[in-house]
């Protein structure tokens, strides 16, 4: 097998306009940040975005006007308020938003994940979200009589991921994550190609001896990239916690769409790649801070 | 809210503490609660924080074998670990449990009708227990959109009931919610069963003023009690549609010496729960 090792820009380069993608992670947690980021600056358009409960990765990219799809059950930014740039996009019918729960959708994964093709469900039943979602349907359990909703299953060409450790084949480790890995596994499993960044990239000694911290195998991984801090202002499981500051920035600056676009070009396009933007939020010593208290292995 | 700064001094208590001992009196023992994430200060408090001491309360009480889901993941946790109600990265992970389980555990026991009881908050809630969290206005061209649904369609429709805490408002409690991310008792008797429903459902909904249950016979909220202070008219005010009102209105029963002194000494020392930090 080939090395899988690549640069930010060619890691993202083969997600074309149109194309239906997922980020792993959960709310404003262990978001692919460095890879969102790259995906804006080639100015990619019309995503379908899938997702179980998504932050601030999906609202960046809905800010940069790069989505014209979300299927999700919330995008928030939890502590840090509504997600400005989805919210707006919502009220101005900028997107359309096929709405779920957060069960029926990690259904819709989890459908998906084992090759199905659809995944019923009890827990839509009375909601308004049968309503507006064209794409559920009710039908009978053929051996005891009882009303599901059927949910298509959900299968992103891509999904981007960011974790602390890959080796060239595309095994990741994650030695540091948290309860919400699940929501990531499901999402991988799910998906037919994975985009993975990484803190730092390891060689076949270490992962040798680590091997019990994989995350998943190499399998579906076409592209391997190392960027440091590559969640920021996200945390990142156990290792890094999210960037409180930033994220205060981020929420003020997408309250509107001209405030929002300059952040964007002072965050991404007017930097010269990932490692401009890690100087532009303050630099090592400011993020090695992230790292420190009760963060760590 | 305010606090209840008006109860003689001996007994005096805060509405937190009050919320959480009616909740806890209302637990069984051998029961699964389940408390999500709450996005926002005063949300964090109603949903997460008051559910948490009540259930610790009941545990310590008459429900010493009430389990308590915390996040879903985190079973029975050190409640003192808790640094703050909004946390979902290190410091999350570094408090201690009996227990923990993977999102795949959370959605076979949601699922599988498992849970007994969660909370819920919502920006409206109506007369017949359905709650918003989508959009306020017309879905297509929202005045306000919103986080979305969660995992409230389950809360309402897998669990066996669920508990709302809301500030109570004109502007909260409306006729009927513009979306329904919960389905409460939907419009009416029978509703539910015709929708699919098959268990579950809102069984109160406590505010600063007073307790509220239904009306099984109109599927209508009902006044169930009034907190010690409060009045008919202020919750009237408060209300935007017509209350079933009972010919006696009860108060909401104080907590005892007892209670108050396992809620401020070891359920929650710090006052992040209570909203006291």
């Amino acid at each position: 097998m080939g090395s899988k090792v690549v640069s930010l820009v060619e890691a993202v380069r083969p997600i074309k306009d149109g194309a239906t993608i997922a980020m792993a992670g959960f709310g404003i947690g262990s978001g692919p940040i460095a890879l969102v980021h790259q995906l804006i600056r080639q100015r990619t358009k019309n995503l379908t975005v899938l997702g179980i409960i998504q932050g601030n990765d999906v609202d960046l990219l809905i800010g940069a006007g790069a989505v014209s799809r979300v299927d999700a059950s919330g995008v928030t930014l939890e502590d840090f308020g509504l997600a400005q740039n989805f919210r707006r996009a919502a009220q101005n019918d900028e997107i359309v938003i096929r709405e779920y729960s957060e069960a029926s959708i990690y259904d819709r994964f989890l459908a998906a994940s084992v090759g199905l093709t659809f995944w019923p469900t009890r827990g839509l039943f009375g909601n308004d979200i049968m309503k507006v979602n064209p794409d559920l349907s009710e039908v009978t359990c053929p051996f005891t009589g009882e009303r599901y909703v059927a949910m298509p299953a959900a299968s992103p060409e891509w999904t981007l991921l960011h974790a602390p450790f890959a080796d060239e084949n595309g095994n990741v480790y994650h030695p540091y994550r948290t309860d919400f890995a699940g929501f990531t596994e499901v999402i991988l499993r799910a998906s037919k190609q994975v985009i993975v960044s990484v803190e730092q990239i390891v060689d076949r000694t270490w992962a040798m001896s680590h091997h019990r911290d994989t995350l998943i195998a190499g399998w579906k991984t076409v592209a391997v990239v190392e960027v440091p801090f590559g969640s920021h202002p996200c945390g990142l499981g156990t290792l890094y916690s999210p960037d409180a500051e930033h994220f205060r920035e981020y929420a003020q600056a997408s309250r509107d769409r001209e405030s929002f676009l300059n952040y964007l070009e002072t965050y991404v396009y007017g930097v010269r790649d990932h490692w401009g933007y890690l100087e532009r939020v303050g630099g090592m010593q400011r993020l090695m801070k992230l790292r420190s208290g009760s963060a760590g292995a | 809210m305010a606090s209840h700064d008006h109860i003689a001094s001996r007994n005096r208590y805060s509405l937190e503490e009050l919320l959480a001992v009616t909740l806890a009196r209302d637990f069984h023992d051998r029961e699964r609660g389940f408390t999500g994430m709450a996005t926002g200060g005063r949300t964090g408090v109603l949903i997460v924080g008051i559910p948490l001491a009540a259930m610790a309360l009941a545990r310590r009480t008459h429900a010493p074998n009430l389990s308590m889901l915390y996040t879903g993941h985190i079973i029975n946790p050190a409640l003192e670990d808790i640094k703050g109600l909004f946390e979902s990265g290190p410091t999350l992970a570094a408090v201690r449990c009996e227990a923990r389980q993977s999102s795949a555990d959370i959605f076979s026991m949601v699922e599988r009708g498992e849970i007994d009881f969660g909370f819920s908050s919502g920006a409206q809630v109506d007369q017949y227990g359905n709650i918003n969290t989508t959009v306020i206005g017309n879905y297509r061209r929202p005045s306000l959109r919103m986080l979305g649904a969660v995992l409230l369609p389950e809360h309402f429709a897998l669990f066996g009931r669920e508990y709302i805490l809301m500030e109570h408002s004109r502007r909260r409690f409306v006729p009927r919610v513009d979306f329904i991310s919960g389905a409460g008792y939907i419009d009416g008797p029978g509703a539910r069963e015709k929708a699919g429903l098959r268990r579950g459902g809102p069984r109160w909904v406590l505010t600063e003023l007073g307790v509220f249950d239904f009306d099984p016979a109109t599927c209508r909220m009902r006044v169930k009690s009034l907190h010690p202070g409060r009045t008919l008219a202020e919750v009237r005010d408060q209300t935007g549609f017509e209350l079933i009102v009972p010919p006696q209105v009860p108060e909401t029963i104080p907590p005892t010496d007892e209670e108050l002194a396992l809620l401020r000494h070891e359920i929650d020392p710090h006052g992040v729960l209570l909203g006291r930090a």
